[in-house]
């Protein structure tokens, strides 16, 4: 009994830290539980290191009975309670290091395909209950059935019965960025942008190339070929790039970067030889199609192709019939322009798209139009002007549009697209001024 | 709290390593110093005085005893080793001379800091003392090497728009692991930034090697005094114009022309991969000594 008590004493006194204590569980259940109440009970006025390690010797089952269980105080540290506790905290950090590795192990893929598996199943089941065909039961309509057979007016829409895909119920797979042992797979991992600098480092290897390449080029005594035409494509956007190339987003600033050194590597001569992967962060122009609906090439009485279009601006509604083969004239509201606009600014707008093109006088324009503001603007605006003459400027502008819509049936697809550049077609209509 | 747990076991190596490294001798400074200055030019301090103070209070350091973290009967302890990698074979002083690595910023950028290591000024450019640059290099690649034998991992950092690229290959070629760009405020202290990186599985580095202690021309690097928080040791190329008093491993040095980066960047490159070397050679050994046993 006594040699037993004596070397709970010792846990007692806080300063023993570096004596090496060894506590004997007896045979006796009573004697052992005792023993364990008593020293729990005391276990606050010890430090924190030992106090880890004999609750774990304690509260664990009495099975190795007679086997000494000796508590080895392995590393002295402070006094600090607080740094113990941080020590301690440590310790219980360090247990969870596989963590990404066990999150990974929980969806894996067989799993995840058994999931996938349930869904379609499930779906085909909808189908058949709502009375539709199951091959061609689409998400909408897997949506519209939940909806209709577990109707729900619950304010928060995640809380609602949903049937989705496995693959957006379960997080898709994190890439573990780092092996067991914590060191990360990419160079340059703790830039927080290992992709992105990743390709701004390649672009630079080849920009590198390139000039050698160039150096032995000159001495050789040849010129340096055109510059490398990229053709109707344009940059990609911050946004595509987020999507496609990285996985997180990016400040403006860093994707101007981006952008900068891969347009060096552009005007690079040579720089042809690395056209694969410039032409990775090029998309193709997409020609955007006009919602004034389809227009049609007709034939008039004397043989000439004509188009009829609509074009507005402000209050302003224009019919125009565009005639080709012409000689430039052009007729509103059956009077020839010089009359109908006295203001020079108003008729330089209807002529504006034939300048443009360089197509002054080829074609002919008979023209309707009404609205816009047909007071007298000096009044109104209460300015002196140098000329006589009411300022029809929205009336111009609705012929003007409806001209330049008119002639895209008359040029080149690459002329179109200088057009709509230049904001002749894609005009966005405003009620207000 | 959790930071602090993120230091392996290559950090106390490295604490250890440091303090049983401070018992070498220094060589005497000889003539050296003049075989490549004209005689006219004056140092910047009568050299005896306070030079030799300087050495009185390396050498005054007692020997501390370094308790054996490897125990091998058999091989030597590295650590007990003065030049276990050979480190101090890869360069000379004329290696230096030529990369122009003796040359200082402008008397008027002088850091006061960098006195002790500057032989005298020229023309009004510092220059720094060859002999004292040898020995802090032979340190730090010796450092370097060790670090790299206990796979530590190591972070090469330099914001220069001539050489970031040069450094990037030469961690890519080292198996490590480079930064020249932009230095994200935090990234070593700040939690909240990476919480799904660095919880739970990856590590930060054990040791950062700056070939520039600046971030622009007029700021010091923010990552000096990230890794002095976090505990992380750093070996840096201190130029005239720095502050070189939180690195572990000062290594004074020119850091601006292309030369001396270049031969920098091939010094550490080597003395990454002897270190990788002698682990490779170990682990092999002892396999075989291990497939030995098992056919006995």
């Amino acid at each position: 009994m006594l040699y037993l008590v004596t070397p709970l004493n010792f846990f007692l006194d806080s300063r023993c830290y570096h004596k090496r204590v060894t506590l004997y569980l007896c045979n006796f259940a009573m004697w052992n539980h005792c023993l364990k109440c008593f020293a729990l009970r005391n276990i606050n006025s010890l430090n924190a290191d030992i106090q880890v390690q004999l609750r774990q010797c304690l509260l664990a089952p009495v099975t190795m009975v007679n086997k000494p269980i000796s508590l080895v105080i392995e590393r002295y540290i402070s006094t600090s309670q607080h740094l113990h506790r941080k020590i301690r905290l440590m310790t219980v950090d360090r247990d969870n290091v596989n963590l990404q590795l066990k999150k990974q192990v929980r969806y894996s893929e067989d799993y995840i395909q058994h999931k996938i598996d349930e869904h379609n199943l499930g779906v085909r089941r909808l189908a058949a209950m709502m009375g539709e065909d199951p091959d061609s039961f689409t998400n909408e309509d897997v949506k519209k059935a939940i909806q209709y057979l577990f109707p729900s007016s619950l304010t928060a829409k995640p809380a609602r019965p949903q049937m989705e895909h496995p693959s957006v119920v379960f997080p898709a797979k994190i890439k573990l960025q780092a092996n067991k042992e914590g060191r990360p797979h990419h160079y340059l991992f703790y830039t927080r942008q290992p992709a992105l600098y990743g390709l701004m480092h390649e672009a630079y290897d080849c920009i590198l190339d390139l000039h050698s390449y160039a150096d032995k080029m000159r001495k050789m005594g040849q010129r340096p070929p055109k510059p490398l035409d990229l053709g109707l494509t344009h940059w990609l956007s911050k946004e595509d790039i987020e999507k496609e190339v990285l996985s997180s987003k990016i400040s403006d600033d860093l994707y101007n970067q981006f952008i900068t050194q891969i347009e060096r590597l552009v005007e690079e001569p040579y720089s042809e030889k690395y056209k694969d992967f410039i032409m990775k962060f090029r998309r193709k122009l997409v020609q955007r199609e006009l919602s004034t609906g389809t227009l049609e090439k007709e034939v008039g009485k004397d043989g000439r192709e004509f188009v009829r279009c609509q074009g507005f601006r402000k209050t302003a509604r224009a019919d125009v019939k565009l005639i080709a083969n012409g000689s430039g004239k052009i007729t509103i509201n059956g009077k020839p322009m010089q009359e109908f606009f006295n203001i020079i600014a108003d008729r330089e707008t209807v002529v504006t798209p034939f300048i443009f093109l360089g197509i002054l006088l080829r074609f002919d324009v008979e023209a309707t139009v009404d609205g816009g503001f047909q007071g007298n603007w000096m009044m109104l605006h209460g300015k002196q002007y140098f000329h006589d003459g009411t300022r029809k400027s929205a009336m111009a502008g609705a012929i003007r549009y409806g001209i330049s819509s008119a002639i895209r049936l008359f040029i080149s697809p690459e002329q179109i697209e200088i057009m709509r550049r230049g904001g002749l077609i894609d005009i966005i209509f405003k009620l207000v001024c | 709290m959790k930071r602090i747990s993120t230091l392996c076991s290559c950090s106390a190596y490295a604490s250890a390593f440091i303090q049983s490294t401070n018992s070498f001798s220094l060589r005497t400074l000889t003539s050296h110093q003049m075989f490549y200055f004209k005689s006219s030019m004056k140092p910047l301090f009568p050299s005896s005085k306070t030079q030799q103070s300087f050495l009185r209070t390396v050498q005054s350091e007692p020997k501390i005893q370094v308790a054996t973290l490897q125990k091998n009967t058999e091989r030597e302890n590295p650590l007990l080793h003065s030049d276990f990698f050979g480190v101090k074979s890869l360069v000379t002083i004329e290696d230096l001379y030529k990369a122009r690595v003796h040359f200082g910023h402008t008397k008027g950028c002088r850091n006061e800091l960098m006195k002790p290591y500057l032989f005298g000024c020229r023309l009004g450019t510092d220059i720094f003392d060859l002999d004292v640059t040898l020995q802090h290099l032979h340190r730090a690649l010796n450092f370097l090497a060790h670090m790299a034998f206990r796979k530590a991992i190591i972070l090469f950092i330099m914001k220069s728009h001539q050489h970031g690229h040069a450094v990037e290959k030469l961690a890519q070629e080292c198996g490590e692991f480079a930064h020249t760009r932009a230095w994200g405020h935090g990234t070593f202290t700040n939690n909240k930034i990476n919480p799904r990186e660095l919880k739970g599985g990856i590590k930060l580095p054990d040791l950062c090697v700056f070939l520039s202690l600046q971030d622009t021309v007029q700021d010091r690097h923010l990552a000096i005094d990230e890794c002095a928080k976090v505990g992380i040791a750093t070996i840096g190329i201190c130029d005239s114009n720095v502050n070189p008093s939180i690195i572990t491993y000062p290594v004074p040095a020119n850091d601006d022309s292309l030369q001396s980066i270049e031969l920098f960047c091939s010094l550490f490159k080597k003395a990454v991969l002897l270190g990788k070397e002698k682990r490779l050679e170990i682990e092999n050994s002892s396999q075989s000594v291990k497939t030995a046993d098992s056919t006995e």
